[in-house]
This record gives C-alpha cells, sequence and structure tokens, in this order.
C-alpha cells in the first residue's frame, strides 16, 4: 500500500476526498489497491445498512488471529486517515465505525450495476472514418514522449559536468586542453565533423516539450531556472538527477502527483483530474475512447496526458487511446520489468546491453567506460565514477536499487543479483564521502548576567538541546529545532525580571 | 538583551577537521565561528556548499585507480 495514489489521498481533506469517493472509479481503484484485510473490512461494512455505526471491536476481532492484532491496527488506521471508516461515538462503546456515504453508494452500486461498471464504453461511430491506430503505434509514441522527458533532463545535467570537469582540471593537464583547442579550431573549419555530434542532439530532441510542461518540471524541483541574458537556462537540480535514476512507476507518480497538486492554479478540478486518472487504469490499451463527451478539466488534462505519453490522442483531439503505461496507474508496487540490460561482475566490470540512448547516458555516468558499441557498452565501476554521481546528488542506496531493477535477466539466478563485493564498495565509497555532517544550530550570546546563563544553560541541558556551551564567555549553542522553545523561556526570563 | 545567530554545526573526523580549519585559513571570508572541540565546529551556513566541494576535491586529488593510470599511460604511448 505504499507509495503512489493511496499515500497521495492521505495528504487530502475530507471535503477533497469525498468529492473523490463521489466517482465511480474512484472507490473501485481504491477497493482494488487496499490491503487484504482493509479490503476485507470494507466489503463487511457494505453489508450493514448505511450510516449504521458498527462496533469492529467485537464484529472484527473475534475472527482475528491474535498475532495479527497489529495488523487490524494498521489496516483500521488507514481507512480512517482515508475518510472510508468515519468514526461514531455511541453509548455502548467507542470503537464504532461507518462507512463513508459517498463510497458506500458507489460501491453498492457497482456490486449491483456490475456489469455497467466494468468496462468503460468503446467509442462507436460507424459513419465516420476514423483514422487507426495500432498498438505498436501507440506504444513507440508513449515511449518516445517519456523519453523525451527524461533527455530534456538529461541534456540539462551535461552543462553542469563540463563546468565541474573544466574547474578540476590540473595544471599539468593544461597542455592537453590548449591541443583539445587546437583540435576543436581544426573541427570548426572542417565543418563535416562538426556535424556529427549535432546530428545526435538533434534526434533526441525529436519531440519537444511544451513550455507548460518544463514550468511543471521547475515546481516539482527537478529544474533550476536561471536568466542569463534575458534568455532563461535551465539546469537539472540535484533532485532532477535522483529522479533519473528511479524506476518508472516511481516517476510517472510522482509527476502526476506534482501536476495533480498544481492543476488548481490552472483552472482545474482536482478531483476530476484524479478520477479521470484513475478511471484511465481501467480502460483496455489498444481500444479508441470518445474524448467529447468529457468534462473541460479532462480534455485539457487529457492534452497533457498526450505529452507524458500516458494516451494517444489523435490529431483532431476526439478520439483517445490509452497507452499500455496506464497499468502502471493501479498497481502499487513497482514489478521487475525483466528485461534489464546491466551485467555485472565481482571484479567490477559491467556491461549495458540496451540500444536505449538515455540508459546508456545513465550508464555512461557512473561507470568508467571503456568499449562502446552500438548496442553494448562496457566500462569499470571505478571509486571515481561512482564519486561523481554522489557529487550529483545520488545516493549510493539509489544507485543499487537502479541497478538491480535493470539487471539482465541472465543475472536473476545469482543470488544477491548484485555481487556482495560491489554493494558494499559502493556503500563504503559513500561512506568516505559523507565524513562531513552539518546540523542547522543557534548560539546564544551577551546575556545580561551570569545567572540569567546558567538558568538558561541548565534548562537547555535538561532537554537536551545543549550541544556546547562556554562559561566564560556566556554562549550556548543548541539545536535549531529548540530555538522556539528556547526564546520562549528566554522571554518569560526577562519579564520575570522586570 | 540576549542575542543569537543561526549557524550550521559540523561534525567531522579530526584529520578533516584540520583540513577544514586549514581552508578557514586561506579563505579571505572566514568562516568558522567557534571551535567546539576536536571534532565538532561551528560555521557560518552559507559556506557549507563551499566546504563540501573543497573536501569532494581534496578526496579526487587523493584517489587513485590503477585503470584510469593505464590508460593515461596508453594514450600518451609509453605502454608498449
Amino acid at each position: 500500500m505504499e507509495g503512489g495514489i493511496i499515500q497521495y489521498l492521505t495528504s487530502l481533506n475530507k471535503e477533497n476526498l469525498n468529492e473523490i469517493y463521489s466517482q465511480p472509479f474512484t472507490c473501485k481503484t481504491i477497493l482494488k489497491i487496499l490491503s487484504p484485510l482493509s479490503k476485507q473490512y470494507v466489503l463487511q461494512l457494505l453489508c450493514f445498512p448505511q450510516n449504521e455505526p458498527v462496533d469492529l471491536q467485537s464484529t472484527f476481532l473475534s475472527f482475528i488471529k491474535p498475532e495479527m492484532k497489529e495488523n487490524h491496527q494498521i489496516s483500521l488506521n488507514k481507512l480512517v486517515e482515508l475518510n472510508i471508516f468515519i468514526q461514531c461515538y455511541s453509548k455502548t462503546s467507542k470503537n464504532c465505525y461507518s462507512l463513508n456515504p459517498h463510497f458506500y453508494q458507489q460501491l453498492s452500486q457497482l456490486i449491483i450495476n456490475y456489469e455497467e461498471f466494468v468496462e468503460e464504453k468503446e467509442y462507436e461511430n460507424q459513419n465516420e472514418i476514423i483514422e487507426e491506430v495500432t498498438e505498436k503505434q501507440i506504444k513507440s509514441k508513449s515511449k518516445k514522449q517519456w523519453e523525451a522527458i527524461l533527455s530534456y533532463l538529461i541534456d540539462h545535467v551535461e552543462e553542469e559536468e563540463n563546468k565541474v570537469e573544466s574547474k578540476s582540471q590540473k595544471k599539468g593537464e593544461e597542455t592537453k586542453t590548449r591541443k583539445t583547442r587546437k583540435k576543436r579550431k581544426k573541427e570548426e573549419e572542417n565543418p563535416k565533423v562538426k556535424t556529427e555530434p549535432k546530428k545526435n542532439r538533434r534526434r533526441r530532441h525529436e519531440i519537444k516539450l511544451s513550455q507548460g510542461f518544463i514550468s511543471l518540471l521547475e515546481k516539482t524541483g527537478f529544474l533550476s531556472k536561471k536568466i542569463i541574458k534575458k534568455k532563461t537556462r535551465h539546469k537539472t537540480t540535484q533532485e532532477g538527477f535522483r529522479f533519473l535514476f528511479e524506476d518508472q512507476h516511481t516517476q510517472m507518480w510522482r509527476i502526476l502527483l506534482f501536476y495533480i497538486d498544481n492543476c488548481e492554479e490552472r483552472g482545474m478540478v482536482k478531483s476530476e483530474v484524479i478520477s479521470f486518472l484513475l478511471r484511465l487504469s481501467f480502460m483496455k490499451f489498444g481500444r479508441k475512447y470518445n474524448s467529447e463527451t468529457l468534462s473541460l478539466t479532462q480534455q485539457t488534462f487529457l492534452l497533457d496526458l498526450d505529452e507524458i505519453g500516458l494516451v494517444y490522442l489523435t490529431k483532431n483531439s476526439q478520439i483517445y487511446y490509452p497507452s499500455h503505461i496506464t497499468s502502471v496507474l493501479s498497481n502499487t508496487a513497482p514489478k521487475y520489468s525483466g528485461n534489464g540490460h546491466l551485467i555485472i561482475e565481482t571484479n567490477f566490470r559491467i556491461y549495458a546491453k540496451s540500444p536505449n540512448q538515455i540508459q546508456l547516458q545513465l550508464f555512461t555516468w557512473f561507470v568508467h567506460s571503456q568499449h562502446a558499441l552500438p548496442n553494448l557498452a562496457s566500462g569499470v565501476l571505478t571509486k571515481r565514477s561512482i564519486r561523481s554521481v554522489l557529487i550529483k546528488g545520488l545516493t549510493g542506496e539509489l544507485l543499487l536499487k537502479y541497478i538491480e531493477h535493470n539487471t539482465h535477466p541472465e543475472m536473476l539466478c545469482k543470488f544477491p543479483v548484485i555481487p556482495p563485493t560491489v554493494t558494499e564498495q559502493i556503500l563504503l565509497w559513500e561512506k568516505e564521502r559523507n565524513r562531513l555532517s552539518f546540523k542547522p544550530c543557534r548560539k546564544y550570546f551577551e546575556f545580561p548576567s551570569h545567572d540569567e546563563y546558567f538558568v538558561v544553560k541548565k534548562f537547555a541541558e535538561d532537554s537536551n538541546f545543549l550541544i556546547w556551551s562556554s562559561d566564560h564567555d556566556k554562549i550556548i549553542i543548541t539545536l535549531e529545532s529548540a530555538h522556539k522553545q528556547i526564546e520562549k523561556f528566554i522571554s518569560s526570563l526577562s519579564e520575570k525580571r522586570k | 538583551m540576549v542575542r543569537y545567530t543561526k549557524g550550521l554545526l559540523l561534525e567531522c573526523d579530526p584529520t578533516i577537521k584540520k583540513y577544514i580549519t586549514k581552508l578557514n585559513e586561506e579563505s579571505q571570508e572566514k568562516f568558522i565561528i567557534h571551535d567546539l572541540g576536536p571534532t565538532l565546529l561551528l560555521i557560518n551556513p552559507s559556506a557549507k556548499e563551499m566546504i563540501q566541494r573543497k573536501v569532494d576535491q581534496l578526496h579526487d586529488t587523493n584517489t587513485y585507480t590503477k585503470l584510469e593510470e593505464m590508460e593515461k599511460k596508453i594514450s600518451k604511448g609509453n605502454l608498449k
């Protein structure tokens, strides 16, 4: 039940939740992704008349094994958090709950008119000639769209990298740079050589991201903006860099949740966006649906989903096809994709068997690469290569997770998948870098008297805030988190003095 | 009246601390506010990134991998 939509829903307030629960598809999705025990409770309560408080303690605890009681409390808390269970107080017991009326209605409707709800109606209109779209087209387009986002972020990491490199160049290497400069000059003179890398870049930019989407990326904190000479320049932040190494499920949800959070600014209705998103997960891949029956919010949302690659919109925007990624939406946990590309050996050699530009780009970041063939790259994990990604903001844990998620099927027969020597070495390298720890704190000084200083010091000491103090100079240093309490204490002291 | 300022508590091992105090002496803007003991320093929050970067650079100069050395030699043509 971790992550994804459930986590997001718990952060919403009750009114928003009620709005969401008035839609059949959201209720259906939520029921689908609840934990088994919670599911059981919801369905049990559905059998009682609406709005009747049910004493859970007596109804449910009787058939729960004593060792699973903890689980009972967890699922109960979750349901209350989600506002699906509403606590009510009756005379007999405190532990009475009733099902959220909106949720109750939708769910009972769902059971009664099951067939109506099972499938979204397909678009049917035989009089018109519609452009037919094959599954292959949808797949390749959604993949392209998604990769456009990632490569936008990737392209803006590189700039930073160049800067760091030029800074770290040592005096001895200056002669080398001169040589390369000469080489560059030569290349400029010879246009044939120069066009090669440019071509490569253009291929990646086949699809341009819209301004709206770029500003969304800025809001998520993945991109930082700088205005230099009236031109806006983007740079991928450390957060954005970490984002690149996450699995697609997490990436997709992070983007969507940020989208939902910001949709009201653009005049869209939040609950409609959420319900449409969940509705999408019930549509079948490869079928066509009519977009004209949708509300205005949903239609604008559809355009943006088209940009992420979740749906395929036809040219006149009348018909949309959900893409194969939509099934990700109602899945709770990311699964191993089964078609990874990395092979890693105990001697730190690592191979990437993939023609995918993005995967290869990530590969060259954390690997000291040695060979690059059209669909195979090989290299060695070195301290320097790992450190370079750590400096950019990646954590060792995330990197290991990335490698594990993307291991080649051949590797799966081994356990653990990543050789322990490699895992440990990466974590050690990370630890070595994190020798510094920073904690915000406050320094208090210029106490009017020694007495006051000692009183404050004792207060800080007793509440475990004190880090350091100097009796001679009357200085106290405490944690930043304690500032409010200490400030209060000091002001109460000075009032007393008056 | 009691006054207070924001600071950053830096915890590190003694060797790195030595390096940081050296950085402080060399830099024009002193960022160490107080020396709190063998592994603790109170520093100016604005210096955090600079320190992190400098320590990273120090690590980089002390990193040695045989493989990279070999490649350097090969590119220079010394290795036959």
